[in-house]
């Protein structure tokens, strides 16, 4: 009973993480049919700037809103320098993100040098607390809790809200959403700029958890690319519950089958993709 | 049907280059650190001293400058510059002449760049490498074009074990060396008898955990737990919530980097610190993260062969040197390893005369250097692996509340077969 709720918990933190990352990335690749390789990139890049906030003002607070817009104003110069001129060449978008990816990642090197940092939790949530006879750190609890709230926001924008209606539409049809008289590239670059900063708080978020280093850009990015795979591209839903999923199971697998910790995160993408190929959530995006 | 096939593209492409990425952290006790001064990637650079007679000594220096592992390369050859510096770059006589090369802990580069220094530089002599990868495969090039090659920090067991050519030498310890004198020591001295062992799930985990796990188990130990969790790990939450706090008197983890800051952090969240103790063989609490740790990082003992708190006048020299690199820090463990490569080269080449040409004579004269380094006396054994001080220390407080190592004991001469 213990292992289990221990374990759920594990999961829902990962879980939570997941998702703020995965969420942006699939919605980008819904509306652009590109993967954003730079995604990592961004959530690592808000870490450091928070990092860096949190330790010249030891205000979090101040560090997770300084992490957002740090990322999201990176990703709003990708898309609007870059991304935007090669419109419509798919390959070409994919290897202009990964390049972006290398040049921030080593950026991030020049800038803060390659010793791994730590983000400290903030004083009110740096404690542990009895639950049920185990021990659990509180910043994890706050963390899952602002994940819930997080993915209720964002489900509301997104299937409430008349923006969230014309995002839907773009991703299912751009073409007849552009003859709509919807503004594609406006949503888009909004979208993108969104999709970064929430990155970007994830990293601060998160590097409490993980720290921040080098080379967690690109670790993060492949679990957040077997969310979307998982979750179908394009659904915020897909998304939420991809990550939790994943989260739950890699959590369970990894306490109880340590040495398989790679195969289980990958199983599911073999099946989702055998069974599923447009992912649990996935859309009917392919023409 | 399109988006899909670029999903899948994508998560190739992603896969290849995160594999890239991993790979230059697979190697040792090694951390992947590295600071944002003097981290200059200059990966050529020559130091000449003019108007000396006699035959110029050409050393080739081979270390990652570039990549995860900058801060160490760089740490190494600073160490190797600080000493070849203080004695005027000068043997005997005969300028010394040092040759810098770059292996951003690449195997294939690594491999490329020793080539270039012994075939078109023609150097008398190659050191360096922190990643293993990219030592064995040195290794076996020294061998093959007969260049003596002294290996300054990578630990895989084999680089002097059963198979190691009379040409490689290493000054560094081995994966296994200070974990057999932990094991030991945990076992008696500290008397703890249950242990939870964490390693990375790689050859140098394994390395490290089998040999700690002997040696503790020899002297009436029982290993509980045997978790080996994948490189990198982001969130050990799952890997400690399988372990029965009541079944064990202590926690023996091989972690480095990254990796080290969440498990010790991530110790304390889940309530095992400081109840249980915690030891490990040196790169939990490498000097260069030991202050992102924070309070949770207290209590933790360890096994090195250096700390800059080892009082003697050649660790004092190498400290005052060092200070005018970095001033205000001290000398880590890669820089030790740099400076003590240095000495040994030094003394070899020094008791020949200066006169390297005889290869027979050269390996000779590596073989039977023995000299009071930074640590300590220094020898090597018949494989040509260092034997060396170790020294047991405690994570504590210091005056100015920052975090050291304090040393509460010491093992003399530990070779790679050491038993109690």
């Amino acid at each position: 009973m213990q292992f289990f709720l221990l374990q759920t918990l594990n999961g829902l933190t990962v879980g939570t993480l997941l998702f703020l990352i995965a969420s942006g990335l699939s919605v980008v690749f819904g509306l652009m049919r590109v993967m954003n390789l730079s995604h990592g990139a961004m959530f690592l890049f808000g870490g450091y700037v928070g990092m860096s906030v949190q330790g010249a003002s030891g205000n979090f607070l101040l560090a997770l809103a300084a992490g957002a817009a740090a990322a999201g104003a990176l990703g709003w110069v990708v898309q609007r320098l870059f991304l935007r001129t090669l419109m419509g060449s798919q390959f070409r978008q994919v290897l202009l993100t990964l390049g972006v990816a290398f040049v921030v990642s080593d950026s991030i090197l020049w800038i803060w040098g390659g010793v791994p940092r730590s983000i400290r939790a903030p004083s009110l949530l740096d404690s542990s607390v009895g639950l049920l006879g185990i021990t659990y750190p509180t910043y994890r609890l706050a963390l899952i809790a602002l994940g819930l709230l997080a993915g209720l926001a964002l489900w509301l924008l997104w299937e409430r809200s008349l923006w969230g209606a014309m995002l839907r539409a773009c991703v299912d049809d751009r073409e007849i959403a552009a003859a709509q008289g919807i503004d594609v590239a406006t949503t888009f670059s909004l979208v993108f700029v969104i999709g970064a900063a929430l990155a970007g708080a994830a990293g601060v978020l998160g590097g409490v958890v993980l720290g921040v280093s080098i080379g967690l850009d690109f670790e993060v990015l492949l679990l957040a690319v077997v969310v979307v795979i998982v979750g179908g591209m394009g659904s915020l839903s897909g998304a939420f519950v991809g990550s939790m999923t994943v989260g739950l199971l890699d959590s369970f697998s990894r306490a109880s089958f340590p040495e398989f910790a790679y195969f289980t995160i990958f199983a599911p993408v073999v099946v989702v993709l055998l069974l599923r190929p447009r992912g649990l959530f996935g859309r009917a995006v392919d023409r | 049907m399109r988006g899909r096939r670029f999903a899948f593209w994508g998560a190739v492409v992603l896969i290849v280059a995160s594999l890239g990425a991993w790979g230059c952290g697979g190697d040792t006790a090694s951390t992947t650190t590295s600071t944002a001064a003097d981290t200059a990637t200059t990966s050529v650079e020559a130091t000449t001293t003019s108007e000396v007679p006699g035959v110029p000594i050409k050393i080739g220096v081979l270390n990652p400058t570039t990549g995860a592992q900058t801060q160490n390369g760089t740490d190494v050859n600073n160490g190797i510059k600080m000493y070849f510096d203080s004695i005027g770059n000068t043997i005997a006589g005969h300028p010394v002449e040092l040759i810098f090369e770059d292996d951003a802990s690449n195997p294939q580069q690594g491999l490329e760049r020793a080539r270039k220094l012994v075939e078109s530089d023609k150097v008398d002599l190659l050191m360096g490498v922190v990643h293993s990868g990219v030592a064995l495969g040195v290794a076996g090039y020294a061998a093959q074009a007969s260049t003596p090659y002294i290996v300054t920090c990578a630990g895989a067991n084999a680089i002097t074990g059963a198979d190691r050519s009379p040409y490689v030498f290493r000054t560094a310890e081995t994966n296994a060396q200070r974990n057999l004198v932990l094991g030991w020591y945990a076992g008696t001295k500290l008397g703890y008898k249950k242990a939870a062992v964490f390693s990375w799930d790689f050859v140098a985990g394994k390395e490290h955990a089998e040999a700690f796990a002997k040696s503790f188990t020899d002297v009436g130990g029982e290993v509980v737990y045997n978790v080996a969790t994948p490189l990198p790990t982001q969130d050990f939450g799952p890997f400690l919530s399988g372990i029965d706090k009541s079944k064990i008197d202590v926690i023996y983890a091989f972690y480095a980097s990254a990796d080290a800051i969440r498990f010790v952090q991530q110790l304390k969240e889940f309530g095992f610190t400081p109840d249980i103790p915690v030891i490990e063989q040196g790169s939990l609490t490498e000097d260069e993260i030991l202050p992102e740790m924070g309070d949770a990082a207290l209590g933790i003992v360890d096994t090195t062969c250096y700390a800059p708190s080892i009082d003697n006048p050649v660790n004092a020299k190498m400290k005052e040197l060092y200070a005018q690199v970095k001033p205000g820090s001290n000398p880590g463990w890669y820089v030790y390893q740099g400076y003590l490569g240095a000495m040994v080269a030094a003394s070899a080449i020094e008791s020949l005369g200066g006169d390297v040409s005889d290869k027979d004579a050269f390996l000779a004269a590596i073989q039977g250097v023995t000299l009071e380094g930074p640590g300590g006396p220094f020898a090597f054994d018949e494989s040509g692996q260092a034997v060396l001080s170790q020294y047991l220390t405690k994570v504590e407080k210091g005056d100015d509340g920052t975090l050291v190592h304090a040393i509460f004991d010491q093992v003399p001469a530990v070779s790679q077969a050491w038993t109690p």
